[in-house]
């Protein structure tokens, strides 16, 4: 059955818009992420407008969260503080992002430059996590024990001013980098639709050095406020949010989400990261062909007013 | 919602004739079948009949070649960009591009023959017949060639969408007076008032003229969203999000793993 999305203009197949969201919902329970990064590009494969896939993929990614941020809020292990601080930064990285958003639109350059943030961030986090994995899956059948966080070991964002403790985290750190991963992480998901918890995760492993105990819900925690002001705001600066649309991709979503989470605890933690990889670089490699792939036609058209 | 019954014709054609008046020189007498065409869910397109007489009385002249029918059905007018690509460092990047204003959203056309041979290029160019004279007017200062490019594009962008056709012999001539045609309208039709113009042609000379408006409306939950998104996009945008974490906790409520 065919449904009318009042929004993008154009009747889609039902089934298949709630299968879309069924496999990648089942992808993301199964990978703990929100899948805003298949989902967008999934839209625009099937016709639906960039601008639309973009603000339709942020709102759908608020309901993945919200399912995800709950699970954790029960097992304690969001850090609320590190998170307001990182939804401060997120805020201002989502005006910034739909700001920008809007201009890319009007010049007729949207499409490239969210093909173009595509292919550059799931490339390099496809590799990083894919050689990262690799190497944690020999080390693993060597039989040796995965390197553990050193908490007393310091780097230069130890040195910056304005230092608060984050209490559930265990850390004493500036402000400043949680402002800015937040900040980077608003304006991805203002223009790539994601909730950008690819990016939110290693800068926080890594960058900020927090405890992976509570990385996951602090950052499924700061993205459903950003994905939410994000939505808020393309619906507002685009009317590019299609309800209805995202409506049907979340209910599918939600109920496939629950059995990739089964599936997922069938697997190792490493082979998982290494899955994930792969399907990062898969659509990393599918949205560059798009963008160097000579088009069928080098015309495109569309309405800029009634 | 469409006529296709027998009856259906039957009642057009009576209402229809008596609305006939008596004409000294050729008039146009026309009619549609639905004034309002509802885009709904699970709209998937619609065909509207439409009915017409070519009124004479004896003060008419009589004319030898025949009667011609052209008709003309164009949407909603909208202000469009079309852009070219080009290969910028290997990625195929939007360059040159055109605005067009006023250009209908629809465009229709069916006659009774092709339309070259019916009228001479001049006059369908000035009654913006066919689709080559479809396109509206640009501001661009490109030049004439590009602007051909770009004319064409636009043009064939639009029959790609099924938006503009051009069609002969849908228009059928019953006896020497009376007219019918049927439009089919794409499922992708924007919404707004739309209007059928009749064009009577005899020996290349057009003799009358008149126009069907109807409207085709978003009905039911369709319009209600987007005329929220439309006119209270904040309001809109919070209800997305409201909607989508209610669904995000239903979920997490549901399929509680702990």
């Amino acid at each position: 059955m065919d449904i009318y999305l009042p929004i993008a203009e154009i009747s889609l197949n039902m089934a298949m818009l709630f299968g879309i969201g069924c496999a990648v919902g089942f992808l993301s329970g199964m990978f703990g992420v929100g899948g805003g990064f298949l989902i967008t590009p999934l839209l625009i494969f099937i016709g639906v407008p960039s601008a639309v896939a973009v603000a339709t993929g942020s709102n759908q990614v608020i309901a993945a969260s919200v399912s995800g941020a709950l699970a954790h809020w029960r097992r304690k292990s969001i850090d609320f503080g590190l998170g307001l601080v990182l939804l401060v930064g997120g805020i201002g990285g989502s005006i910034a992002g739909v700001w920008l958003f809007k201009i890319l639109r009007e010049s007729g350059q949207v499409d490239i430059v969210v093909g173009l943030a595509y292919t550059a961030f799931l490339g390099v986090i496809g590799i990083l996590m894919l050689n990262e994995s690799v190497r944690a899956i020999r080390r693993s059948r060597k039989g040796a024990l995965p390197t553990l966080r050193r908490p007393g070991q310091h780097n230069w964002i130890h040195g910056l001013p304005g230092k608060v403790r984050f209490k559930r985290s265990r850390l004493y750190i500036s402000v400043v980098p949680v402002l800015l991963v937040g900040a980077s992480v608003g304006v991805l998901a203002a223009i790539m639709g994601v909730g950008g918890g690819f990016i939110m995760v290693p800068a926080m492993i890594y960058l900020l050095r927090v405890p992976t105990n509570v990385v996951i819900g602090t950052s499924l925690f700061q993205i459903i406020f950003v994905t939410a002001i994000t939505t808020v705001l393309h619906a507002a600066a685009n009317g590019t949010v299609d309800i209805v649309l995202a409506f049907v991709l979340m209910v599918g979503g939600v109920i496939g989400a629950q059995f990739g989470a089964q599936a997922g605890q069938r697997l190792k933690a490493e082979q998982m990261r290494a899955l994930l990889a792969m399907l990062v670089l898969i659509v990393c490699v599918r949205v560059l062909f798009e963008l160097v792939a000579r088009p069928d036609d080098l015309f495109t058209l569309s309405v800029i007013g009634p | 919602m469409i006529m296709r019954s027998a009856t259906g014709w039957l009642a057009l054609l009576i209402g229809f004739v008596l609305t006939c008046l008596p004409a000294r020189a050729e008039k146009l007498v026309l009619t549609v079948s639905d004034d309002t065409i509802e885009v709904t869910s699970s709209f998937s397109g619609a065909g509207i009949a439409l009915l017409g007489s070519i009124q004479r009385d004896s003060q008419t002249v009589s004319r030898q070649a025949g009667y011609d029918i052209v008709i003309a059905v164009r949407g909603p007018k909208e202000n469009i960009v079309t852009r070219k690509r080009e290969r910028v460092a290997g990625i195929w990047v939007n360059r040159s591009s055109v605005r067009y204003y006023g250009v209908p959203s629809l465009y229709i056309v069916s006659s009774t023959r092709p339309l070259e041979d019916i009228a001479s290029p001049g006059v369908l160019a000035r009654e913006s017949l066919g689709l080559a004279n479809a396109a509206g007017q640009t501001l661009s200062r490109a030049s004439e060639a590009d602007l051909a490019q770009f004319r064409e594009a636009t043009i064939r962008l639009k029959e790609k969408e099924g938006l503009y056709v051009q069609e002969t012999g849908k228009v059928a001539m019953i006896g020497g007076t009376l007219f019918r045609t049927r439009i089919d309208l794409p499922a992708n039709m924007r919404t707004g008032h739309y209007e059928a113009t009749v064009y009577l042609f005899s020996g290349g000379a057009l003799v009358a003229q008149d126009w069907v408006g109807f409207y085709a409306a978003k009905r039911g939950f369709e319009a209600t969203v987007s005329d929220l998104a439309q006119y209270d996009p904040l309001t809109y945008g919070i209800i997305a999000v409201v909607l989508a974490a209610m669904t995000g906790w239903v979920g997490a409520f549901l399929f509680r793993r702990d």
